[in-house]
C-alpha cells in the first residue's frame, strides 16, 4: 500500500500494533494487492505502429505550414517584415546595377527573329510592375 | 544527434520528443516501441476490448505526434504520456455511451441486448481462457468497475505508479486519491469475492455515484 514516511509511519506502526481491527484490515488490503499484482500484462497483438506510422506521415513545408508553425504574432511579424527587407534589399540591388550599366548613348537594340524589336531604356528599372510588387508585399 | 537509424534506448523521452516536434518520425517510433505496451495495458483495462484498446492506442501516438510542441517539461514525461492515454480512454468510453445511447433510441437494439454486449465486454474471452481462475476473476470485476476506479486501480496496482503520479494524471489531491484508491479496492475486492450475487448491483450504484460526484465537483478530472 502508500509507504507512510517519518513520524507518520511510527504512529500509524504503534497504532497497529494495539489495534487488531486496523491490523486485519492492513492484512487483508495487503493479500488483495498481492492478488492484483498477478494479473498479467496485456499486449496489442496487431502491430499498430503502421497504423500510427500511416497517421504520422512528416508534411512537406510549404509557406503556408511554415506561417503555420509561427505561433505568436510578434514571430510572425518579424518573419514577414524580413521577407519584406530581403525582397528590398533585392530591389534596390536591382535598381543600382541598372543604374551602372554604360551609358552608350544609342537606344539598345534587339533582334528577334526576323523582326526588330527596339527596347527603351526607361528610369524605372521595375518597368512599371512596381504597383503589382508593393500589392504583393502588402499581400504578404 | 546521429542519423534516425541510430536512435536507440539511451535517448531520453524527452529528446525523442524534441524529435518529434521536428517531424522525426524515426524518433516517433522508438517512443511507440518503448512505451506501447503499458499505454496499451491501461487502455485494455479501461476499455475492456482488445480492438479499440489497439485503435486508442494508434490515437495516443498521434497526439503525442501533433502535441510534442505543447510538452513544457512541467511532469515526468510518462505522466504527460498517460494523462493523454486516460483522456483518449474516456473519449472511447464516451463514444461508445452515446452510440449506446443512438442505437437505444433508434430502437436497433433492446436493453437486454445492451446489457449482454456489455457483460461480453467486461469480460473478454480471452481473459476467460486465462488458465488461473483467479485473474479471470479478477479481470471481469475490473471491468465491472466503473471508469474511475478502474483508473485508480489500473495506474496504481497494474502501472506501478505512486500516488503523485496518478494525482497528475488525474487531477485529483493526493490525500483525497488515497481515499477514493481504498474505496475502489474494496469495491473491487467485493466485487471478486462474489461475483454472481445481488451485492454487486449495489456496489455498482455507489462506484457510479461517487465517480459522478467527483466529476461534478471542483477536481474533475482532467
Amino acid at each position: 500500500m502508500g509507504r507512510a514516511s517519518g513520524p507518520e509511519a511510527r504512529v500509524i506502526r504503534d497504532h497497529l500494533k494495539t489495534c487488531k481491527k486496523c491490523e486485519a484490515l492492513l492484512r487483508e488490503e495487503m493479500a488483495f494487492a498481492a492478488r492484483l499484482s498477478a494479473v498479467p500484462m496485456v499486449e496489442p497483438a496487431n502491430d499498430v505502429w503502421a497504423l500510427v506510422r500511416a497517421k504520422t506521415k512528416p508534411r512537406r513545408l510549404s509557406i503556408s505550414a511554415w506561417l503555420g508553425r509561427t505561433r505568436s504574432v510578434d514571430a510572425l511579424a518579424k518573419r514577414l517584415a524580413a521577407a519584406v527587407a530581403v525582397i528590398g534589399v533585392a530591389a534596390v540591388t536591382l535598381y543600382s546595377v541598372t543604374l551602372n550599366q554604360p551609358d552608350t548613348g544609342q537606344e539598345p537594340v534587339a533582334t528577334s527573329g526576323n523582326s526588330v524589336v527596339s527596347v527603351k531604356w526607361s528610369d524605372d528599372p521595375l518597368g512599371g510592375h512596381r504597383e503589382v510588387l508593393v500589392e504583393c508585399i502588402d499581400k504578404m | 544527434m546521429g542519423s534516425a537509424a541510430e536512435y536507440d534506448f539511451s535517448i531520453s523521452n524527452e529528446m525523442l520528443l524534441e524529435l518529434c516536434k521536428r517531424q522525426d518520425q524515426e524518433a516517433l517510433r522508438v517512443l511507440f516501441r518503448r512505451h506501447e505496451k503499458p499505454v496499451y495495458n491501461l487502455l485494455y483495462r479501461m476499455l475492456s476490448n482488445h480492438e479499440d484498446a489497439e485503435e486508442a492506442l494508434a490515437d495516443v501516438f498521434v497526439k503525442v505526434w501533433r502535441a510534442a510542441g505543447s510538452f513544457k517539461g512541467d511532469s515526468k514525461f510518462t505522466t504527460w504520456l498517460f494523462k493523454i492515454a486516460t483522456n483518449t480512454a474516456r473519449d472511447f468510453l464516451r463514444s461508445r455511451m452515446i452510440r449506446r445511447e443512438i442505437s437505444l433510441e433508434d430502437g436497433s437494439i433492446s436493453e437486454g441486448q445492451m446489457a449482454r454486449s456489455a457483460a461480453a465486454r467486461a469480460v473478454d474471452p480471452e481473459d476467460c481462457v486465462v488458465k488461473d481462475d483467479e485473474v479471470a476473476r479478477i479481470a471481469a470485476a475490473l471491468g465491472a468497475l466503473s471508469e474511475d476506479d478502474r483508473l485508480l486501480i489500473t495506474l496504481y496496482h497494474f502501472q506501478g505508479m505512486d500516488y503523485q503520479e496518478i494525482s497528475e494524471i488525474t487531477g485529483v489531491p493526493v490525500n483525497n486519491l488515497k481515499v477514493k484508491l481504498f474505496r475502489a479496492r474494496q469495491r473491487l475486492k467485493k466485487l471478486c469475492a462474489e461475483p454472481d450475487e445481488g451485492g454487486v448491483e449495489d456496489e455498482l450504484r455507489g462506484s457510479a455515484s461517487e465517480s459522478s460526484g467527483l466529476r461534478n465537483g471542483a477536481c474533475e478530472w482532467s
